[in-house]
């Protein structure tokens, strides 16, 4: 191939690297979803302190039959809360999934308590938490909830490996060609680019982009093996 | 010390589908001051905690006869939903009393208060939780839902579950594949720049003003380059 064709199949290796490194960031597709969306539990009381301000919320839907309350608390340095139970429990374990102002989630907390009293120990929050939704998982062995993140499905995951894989071969041959565009005259680089070292280059970055995308879809599938029978218990015995 | 003596038991069967509904009362009297009292049970009938409740009692004497109206407020207690509860305080009624008649007027839920037969949003204050509900429910009479406290030591676990879907090990080995082409590339650059690969390079042509001839491939300074005479 001449060195034109070169230089077109670089420019476009460029435009697509820019392309889909875009699609990456904009797609998001290893970010989490949950079983349960926001809920915008009801303001009681909000009081502001010298140093801090409190906040105490209703809790909605089934958690309300357990924990009937909670206040969060905001000083200038940190963020908890207190539960405040129906009833005094032998054992009971329920998440805190904690969102930022923009509703995002930024933490999930899971707390186990046992022999609790009517309220809950001090829980302490993320310092970017600005409202928390509680989610009951178990209560005295009855099972309401296994878990609140979803488990990313194989499909995202291939696709964002792939997606990176060969982004990461697109750029390596625009900088592949840009380190040589630099290095080499015109007549030298005519020369390289149909040289053996110059296919060597461009055939590792494609099987080390493959063996990329292996291994960030193990990685990414092994970190979401333990969550794969997570979530809602959606069937009756009947 | 006293004594009552118990004059009968009646079961309440009117208004049975109000929010708050008597289901039946016990008349009593006392031995010596042959005063008589009444203990009502009530049932909560909606599915939110019952703060308190206002109701019409008619006294009425053996013919039938009306003898007494009276506005009686029960609050401060907490009843729980779908339960049925027994207000600590007992209602003085008249001597000749032999049957009473209830008309709710009003109860306060958690979340609503009905009110002569309409709903309405009960507005939640904090300083009435802290002045009657707490105080109510440490008083509150255990129920078949309440547990009695457990004894025992309290664990408390927090774990964080945060999943930060990141794979460390696939960052690394791109970053590695990245400087590992890289230094490939440039090192064959260089190494073809520095006349290390001069055997590779084509032959160049030279114009002479007499004829072409053929010079092998110099690296360098174009200086340097050699001409050949012909």
């Amino acid at each position: 191939m001449t060195l034109f064709i070169w230089r077109i199949l670089a420019c476009v290796s460029a435009v697509f690297f820019v392309i889909l490194t875009a699609l990456l960031l904009s797609l998001r597709l290893l970010r989490n979803g949950y079983y349960h969306a926001f809920e915008d539990d009801e303001l009681i009381k909000q009081a502001h302190s010298d140093n801090s301000e409190n906040a105490i919320y209703f809790t909605s839907g089934p958690t309300r039959k357990y924990i009937k309350k909670y206040v969060l608390c905001s000083t200038a340095f940190d963020r908890y809360m207190v539960c405040n139970f129906a009833r005094s429990f032998a054992n009971i374990t329920y998440f805190v999934v904690q969102y930022n102002k923009r509703k995002r989630v930024k933490k999930v907390l899971r707390i186990s308590e046992s022999n609790t009293g009517d309220e809950s120990k001090v829980i302490a929050l993320h310092r970017s938490c600005a409202r928390v939704n509680v989610i009951v998982a178990e209560v005295d062995g009855v099972v309401l909830n296994t878990d609140v993140i979803r488990p990313l499905s194989l499909v995202r995951i291939r696709l964002q490996s792939f997606l990176k894989s060969f982004a990461l071969f697109l750029g390596l041959f625009v900088v592949r060609h840009a380190i040589l565009e630099l290095a080499l005259e015109p007549e030298m680089l005519a020369v390289y680019v149909n040289h053996l070292f110059n296919y060597a280059a461009i055939g590792g970055s494609f099987v080390f982009a493959a063996i990329g995308y292996l291994i960030a879809t193990q990685c990414l599938r092994g970190k979401n093996a333990g969550s794969l029978n997570g979530g809602v218990l959606e069937y009756d015995f009947l | 010390m006293i004594s009552y003596k118990k004059v009968g038991r009646f079961l309440y069967t009117e208004n049975a589908a109000d929010v708050v509904a008597l289901t039946e009362y016990i008349l009593f009297e006392d031995a010596k001051t042959e005063a008589r009292y009444a203990l009502l049970k009530f049932i909560n009938n909606l599915d939110q905690s019952l703060y308190g409740v206002q109701f019409e009692v008619l006294q009425y004497d053996a013919d039938k006869n009306l003898l007494e109206k009276s506005l009686v407020v029960y609050d401060k207690f907490n009843a729980e939903a779908h339960q049925s509860f027994v207000p600590k305080a007992k209602l003085k009624l008249s001597p000749d009393c032999r049957s009473i008649s209830v008309h709710l007027v009003s109860a306060e839920f958690d979340r609503i208060r009905w009110e002569k037969g309409e709903f309405t949003d009960n507005p939640y204050t904090f300083e009435r939780y802290a002045r009657d509900v707490a105080p109510a429910q440490k008083s509150a009479q255990p129920t078949p839902t309440t547990a009695p406290r457990p004894t025992g030591p309290r664990l408390f676990i927090v774990r964080d579950i945060t999943r930060k879907n990141f794979a460390a090990f696939p960052v690394v080995f791109h970053v590695l594949v990245v400087i590992l082409v890289l230094a490939f590339v440039t090192a064959s650059a260089l190494w073809f720049r520095f006349g290390l690969l001069k055997s590779d390079l084509p032959p160049r042509e030279a114009v002479t003003a007499t004829a072409v001839v053929v010079v092998p491939a110099q690296l360098g300074k174009p200086d340097s380059i050699d001409y050949v005479k012909e």
